[in-house]
């Protein structure tokens, strides 16, 4: 039994600390870690209390050894996988949801509750809150604190954190927000000094372990609807989305390609093989009949409202070239999409069999993901096109979404990799050195910022004195850099 | 000593996609809230999950670690209920890949457990996995009921150990219905096992001839239909038999339910009441629903019978959450699938059911003992003695 076990057993009783082999192989890898390059923790607990980590890091602290944070639901960027090695503190049996205040519309939540969860508790009182498309098994807790897509990016900024309880290894318990007065309570995310919320935002666990987060919830209102409309081309779909939020329209707006939305049609129709015309080489072209892309709104509000938003939309469709469909030709034309888009935008719950389902058909591999300024997007989507069709195998498809009230966009270009991966072993590896330079290209040449951090140690050097201080501050909460080294971040 | 891993093209695709989502233990519309997968309600870390072990076969494939004892212990705590292959979004056939490392742990000299490896020497020299002295495999059968056996038969009863063995009112009970309908039927008094406990035990090879024996008997027969009582031996028959007979079966296979539901369709099984009004619940046996997607059947049966007030479960069809009488668990780990027996009939008697049904010998007989443990008035049953009791 090594010292650290030793020292871990005092905080932690047997049957949440474990050096067996077989438990530490479940936490080695994830869809982000190459073949051949899986790392195993020395020792996996499972803490049930805030007090458990302060000693946890405590004792990590003081022995220098790694600690990786993993909370629960997709892994595709090798976030939470202990690449050099030590403690990963699994959260999931830390899955409270403490407090739902319809009042001041947020949700006090631990990290280990899912999208599920918390989901299905707020439409009992008649709330939502922000979905993104992740597994309905995953930590809204975590995902929030990466900025998440979803169904409210458009009106409401896709930042749903309001104040946070985070441990550190060296500054202790941190709360930030209201929470840090102590008779404030959880409701905002500002107050009379600087948001501390946002330097945790996007951290990946390097600073500390949230152990609490208060997160924005929203009321569902008289009336939901979703408008669907077809484009030919991306430039109208990008002005049609650029007017219906920045006129304040829609909450949300989504245009996703022909081949994504095949997808959802093939997930309704329970069939895990991609038909034949998904994988032709013109990608760019959609099948006849079929439209390019089909932009999705999201309208919620008084039905009057509702229904005067509802015909604006189709109006500006109409000024563009677009068509919208009501719902019942939207259900009758597009049957999965509806399904997948009004489980989302309209009830609220994460689609089953959800995004997660595509894999299926193939493997997933986000070939750009980035937020970029509106004028960019056009030449951006050209530039990818352009080197899906020198590199990628078919099928390849984006979907792009307005953030921030339509200031930036948000771009998912990505690839399927299908059949045997052992066949196509060297092809991945192809992918994978294409990626390397693929967002410093982006970055330097359109503006384009990975959406998230990549373990690019370049990328964080890019950001000059900003790198520098945040540099300072995890000097000062985790000096010995104990906190998931393995995102090369600092 | 070195450790060798044949890995199958699906297998190294399956664990290279799995992206630790957790979805493979949660059900599916409704249930999406509920664990479905017994290893997630028994372990606590991520690992005890399908996502986990494909996490572990590829630590095994990486050398970053070997088969052990440990892995072992872990297998074999899936009851191969396959609720993971019908809420994973991306794989969809784990009960298959972790059957292929059991064959793997036997490869790289992993003992199995003790109560396991009985299983297999007895399946190996006395043809059923069960020890001790037996008797005759179809000592339930009266000889009334042998006479009225058939050398031209309509169909072709398979029974299975644990209803030869265990639970022999189903078998007589089959039986009864057989002859009270007149249809000509054969049983084989020197059935062998089907396999399925070397198969999921990792010894696949030494399926091989007892499917062969199983199959010479039924095509010597002549019936083009084979009947079983249980799902699990009608499951490989269909899914493994033509693998491990190297050729199409050349009968039709279908389990009790469906064979009933058919009779019932041509008007030769008219079902009235039991005599007293009873409420029932139905449970999904996971090799008969998961395994074959059969789920409407027996609900027809049910709803047929006119004193059977019949109450469908909170987790079920697709959603069904396992008895833990799958995989070779009772044996392995008696007090988990005690466990899981006592969650199910827990959950069934919320339901206000005097009668907790299910269509699959294994379950009737974990569902039972649970039920007693926990000193319940409900009655674990088969639904082909409901059928006896109510055939007009």
């Amino acid at each position: 039994m090594s010292e650290l076990f030793r020292a871990l057993s005092s905080v932690f009783p047997k049957d949440r600390i474990s050096d067996d082999e077989t438990v530490l192989a479940g936490y080695g890898a994830d869809g982000a870690i190459a073949p051949g390059s899986m790392t195993l923790p020395s020792l996996v607990v499972l803490p049930k209390t805030m007090e458990e980590i302060r000693h946890l890091l405590q004792i990590a602290h003081r022995s220098r050894v790694p600690v990786t944070p993993m909370a629960r639901g997709s892994n595709i960027a090798g976030m939470t996988v202990p690449v050099q090695g030590g403690v990963v503190a699994d959260l999931r049996l830390m899955n409270k949801i403490i407090e739902i205040n319809e009042d001041a519309a947020y949700a006090l939540i631990e990290p280990g509750v899912t999208f599920h969860e918390l989901s299905m508790k707020l439409r009992e009182k008649g709330f939502f809150c922000h979905l993104p498309t992740a597994a309905g098994g995953s930590s809204p807790l975590a995902n929030y604190m990466m900025r998440p897509s979803g169904n409210f990016t458009a009106k409401w900024d896709p930042d749903p954190l309001l104040s946070l309880e985070v441990v550190t290894p060296e500054a202790g318990i941190i709360k930030t927000g209201s929470a840090a007065f102590e008779t404030a309570g959880w409701r905002a995310r500002y107050h009379c000094f600087p948001d501390l919320t946002g330097l945790f935002a996007n951290s990946y666990g390097t600073l500390g372990i949230v152990t609490k987060a208060a997160v924005k919830i929203f009321d569902r209102g008289e009336d939901e609807r979703l408008v669907l409309t077809t484009f030919d081309d991306f430039p109208p779909a990008m002005d049609y989305m650029k007017r219906l939020v920045r006129r304040n329209l829609a909450e949300s707006v989504t245009f996703w390609t022909w081949g994504w939305n095949m997808f959802h049609e093939m997930m309704l129709s329970k069939s895990e093989k991609m038909p034949e015309v998904m994988l032709k080489q013109d990608q760019k072209t959609p099948p006849p009949g079929v439209p390019f892309g089909i932009a999705s709104a999201r309208l919620s509000g008084y039905k009057e409202v509702v229904d005067a938003q509802e015909k604006t939309c189709i109006k500006i469709a109409r000024e563009l070239g677009g068509d919208s469909l009501n719902n019942e030709e939207a259900k009758e034309k597009y049957p999965g999409c509806y399904e997948y888009l009004d489980s989302y935008f309209v009830k609220g719950i994460h689609p089953k069999p959800g995004e997660e389902s595509q894999i299926r058909a193939g493997l997933h591999l986000p070939g750009c993901l980035l937020t970029a300024e509106p004028s960019k997007l056009l030449e951006i989507e050209k530039f990818m096109w352009d080197l899906a069709e020198r590199e990628f195998k078919p099928p390849y498809f984006y979907r792009a979404l307005p953030y921030s009230h339509g200031r930036e966009f948000f771009f998912a270009f990505v690839v399927y990799v299908t059949g045997s991966l052992i066949e196509q072993r060297d092809y991945l590896l192809h992918l994978k050195s294409i990626y390397g330079d693929l967002y410093r290209n982006l970055l330097r040449n359109y503006g384009g910022v990975m959406f998230r951090y990549r373990k690019d140690p370049a990328f964080f050097g890019m950001t000059g004195q900003y790198g520098e201080l945040l540099r300072k501050i995890k000097k000062l909460v985790d000096p010995n850099n104990i906190m998931n080294p393995g995102m090369l971040l600092f | 000593m070195e450790t060798r891993f044949n890995i199958s093209e699906d297998l190294y695709t399956a664990m290279h996609k799995c992206i630790r989502c957790g979805q493979c233990g949660y059900g599916n519309e409704e249930a999406r809230f509920s664990v479905l997968c017994p290893m997630q309600i028994k372990g606590k870390y991520f690992t005890y999950s399908a996502g986990g072990i494909m996490q572990i076969a590829r630590a095994i494939y990486e050398g970053k670690m070997g088969f052990s004892e440990s892995v072992r212990d872990l297998l074999f705590q899936c009851t191969t209920c396959g609720a993971c292959e019908i809420n994973c979004g991306i794989i969809g056939s784990q009960v298959d890949l972790f059957t292929l490392m059991k064959r793997e742990l036997v490869e790289n000299g992993i003992p199995l457990l003790e109560p396991h490896k009985s299983i297999v020497e007895n399946i190996l020299s006395k043809k059923s996995p069960y020890g001790g002295r037996l008797p005759a495999r179809t000592e339930w059968l009266s000889d009334e009921k042998k006479d009225s056996m058939s050398s031209s038969p309509e169909i072709f009863y398979f029974v299975g150990c644990v209803s030869s063995y265990m639970e022999t009112e189903i078998p007589d009970a089959f039986v009864n219905v057989l002859t009270k309908l007149d249809i000509p039927f054969a049983i084989n008094d020197d059935e062998w096992c089907c396999g399925a406990p070397l198969y999921f035990a990792g010894y696949e090879k030494k399926t091989y001839d007892m499917a062969k024996h199983n199959v010479e008997a039924i095509e010597k027969s002549g019936a083009s239909k084979v009947v079983f009582t249980c799902p699990t031996c009608a499951m490989v028959f269909k899914n493994y038999y033509p693998r491990w007979v190297k050729r199409p079966l050349q009968f039709e296979v279908l389990h009790a339910t469906q064979y009933f539901e058919r009779l019932q369709d041509e008007g030769r099984l008219k079902l009235g009441p039991m005599g007293a009004q009873k409420t029932a619940t139905y449970h999904d046996p996971c090799h008969l629903g998961r395994g074959q997607d059969i789920y409407d059947a027996p609900r027809r049966i049910l709803n047929a019978i006119e004193d059977l007030d019949f109450k469908e479960l909170n987790l079920s069809r697709e959603n069904s959450f396992c008895c833990g009488g799958g995989g070779l668990l009772p044996t392995g780990f008696p007090g988990f699938a005690d466990e899981l027996a006592r969650i199910r009939v827990s959950d069934m008697e919320k339901t206000g059911a005097d009668l907790l049904v299910s269509a699959c010998p294994a379950c009737k007989e974990n569902l039972k003992i649970a039920a007693k443990k926990l000193k319940r008035g409900a009655k674990a049953i088969d639904i082909t003695e409901l059928i006896d009791q109510s055939l007009q």
